[in-house]
């Protein structure tokens, strides 16, 4: 049966493999045979479409077994690995990406700023130029004081007390958001917290004005995500409250 | 600050998976965190593709990275990362089947496959359009060895003569094994389509 043995022949022709002899005579037999022809034009739509077939996503659970398996969190501790998370942040742009985009903005600008201050001059850190009252109703209270004002434990059990009462707010907000952005803030808030835990650590193993001075920015930095967070749930509520 | 974020947002610092891969090696799990963000759905799908288990896959995906984790020291960047885990991927795989004393190179769940060799003086009806849920489908309904060859040559662009190393068979029987496989997806393909039409009858 000739068509069987040109049909046998079809994957290698259509990936090229076919030495110049076989290949002419699978071309002269196509050119008369309908029912070879339409098998080479449905084998073509499937190589096609196999070789663009989307990506699956195994669930985020996967993840959370390797870290534990590798010890993850504990491994390397200092702003290096926390920055490192910040800015390895996996932002899903696909849904609300607007959003999305404002928050990962403002994560990276403000981190940004961080990482410039603490490493160019150390004492500069109150008069980051983040506007704090533009903050929602719940932030009343949040400024910029300068360290020297202050005890260093206050400070901290200041920014501490404000980061919980925003946590509040923005869990309250949450409810209306959609998954991605849940997601994404959940990622964030885990990267500002790891953060907040690596800063205590290094302070603990190494008391410093410098490293008290990285706690009490990681304690900011989560700050500003909850109050970015928090605008985007003013913005997102308004256009269903009219 | 607007200017700043539209900046920090055009130019992010993008580290190279070797420069990730560096890090990782000296214990930085965020470093490696990064990396899993950005290969981790290649590998599953592989995964996912040639075992037709999402529990599996994922089982196997952990494996994958957490031995990724253990052996990244000894990635030199002299190939492409993407090569380097792609094919220890494959190889986990190709492992997790002898485990399981599966033969995927050569014995099939039933046996040889018998292709269906299109006869008829009518031009016969073409395959439907080919939509990635049903052609995921026909990939599953694959025996394992027909399937292992398939998704490595056609989904992931494997050669015939590196299929043929990493299987242990020849490049004539990968290429023979790769053209039954498509010749069965289009039959499944066309069986699908035509149940689907005597349904709408």
């Amino acid at each position: 049966m000739q068509c069987a043995s040109f049909q046998e022949q079809l994957s290698e022709f259509l990936d090229g493999d076919l030495g110049e002899k076989d290949r002419q005579s699978v071309e002269k037999h196509l050119r008369t045979c309908a029912v070879c022809s339409t098998v080479r034009d449905d084998l073509a739509r499937l190589i096609a479409a196999s070789a663009n077939l989307p990506l699956h996503t195994p669930s985020p659970v996967v993840w959370t077994r390797i870290e534990r398996e590798i010890g993850g969190g504990s491994v390397v501790a200092g702003p290096s690995a926390w920055w490192r998370r910040l800015s390895a942040r996996h932002y899903d742009f696909s849904v609300s990406a607007r959003q999305l985009v404002a928050a990962a903005a403002t994560v990276v600008v403000a981190v940004g700023t961080f990482w410039a201050i603490q490493y160019t001059s150390p004492n500069a850190l109150p008069s980051i130029g983040v506007n704090w009252n533009s903050m929602g109703g719940a932030s009343q209270g949040v400024q910029a004081v300068p360290l020297a004002h202050v005890t260093p434990v206050d400070e901290v059990a200041r920014l501490r007390g404000l980061v919980d009462e925003m946590s509040r707010t923005v869990a309250e907000a949450q409810s209306a958001w959609s998954p991605a952005l849940r997601t994404t803030f959940a990622k964030a808030v885990v990267a500002a917290d790891t953060g907040i835990v690596d800063s205590e650590r290094s302070y603990a193993a190494a008391p410093s004005d410098s490293t008290r001075e990285t706690v009490l920015d990681a304690y900011r930095e989560k700050l500003r995500l909850l109050d970015e967070f928090a605008r985007l749930a003013e913005k997102t509520k308004s256009p269903a409250a009219k | 600050m607007q200017y700043l974020a539209a900046v920090a947002i055009e130019t992010p610092r993008v580290e190279t998976d070797l420069e990730l891969a560096r890090a990782s090696a000296a214990g930085d799990t965020a470093a490696f965190e990064q990396l899993y963000s950005q290969h981790h759905r290649r590998v599953f799908s592989l995964c996912l593709r040639m075992l037709g288990n999402a529990t599996e896959a994922e089982d196997l995906t952990q494996d994958v990275f957490v031995q990724l984790f253990r052996k990244i020291g000894s990635f030199r960047g002299e190939s492409a990362f993407t090569t380097w885990l792609h094919r220890m991927t494959v190889n986990q795989v190709l492992m997790h089947f002898r485990k399981r004393n599966v033969r995927p190179e050569m014995t099939t769940d039933d046996g040889e496959l018998p292709v269906i060799i299109e006869v008829g003086t009518e031009r016969p009806s073409r395959m439907p359009i080919v939509d990635h849920i049903a052609l995921e489908r026909a990939i599953g309904e694959l025996p394992k060895g027909y399937r292992t060859v398939f998704v490595l040559h056609d989904i992931e662009g494997y050669e015939h003569e590196e299929i043929g190393r990493m299987l242990g068979v020849t490049v004539g029987t990968s290429k023979s094994q790769l053209h039954k496989a498509r010749m069965k997806i289009r039959t499944l393909l066309d069986k699908k389509s035509s149940e689907n039409r005597e349904v709408q009858a």
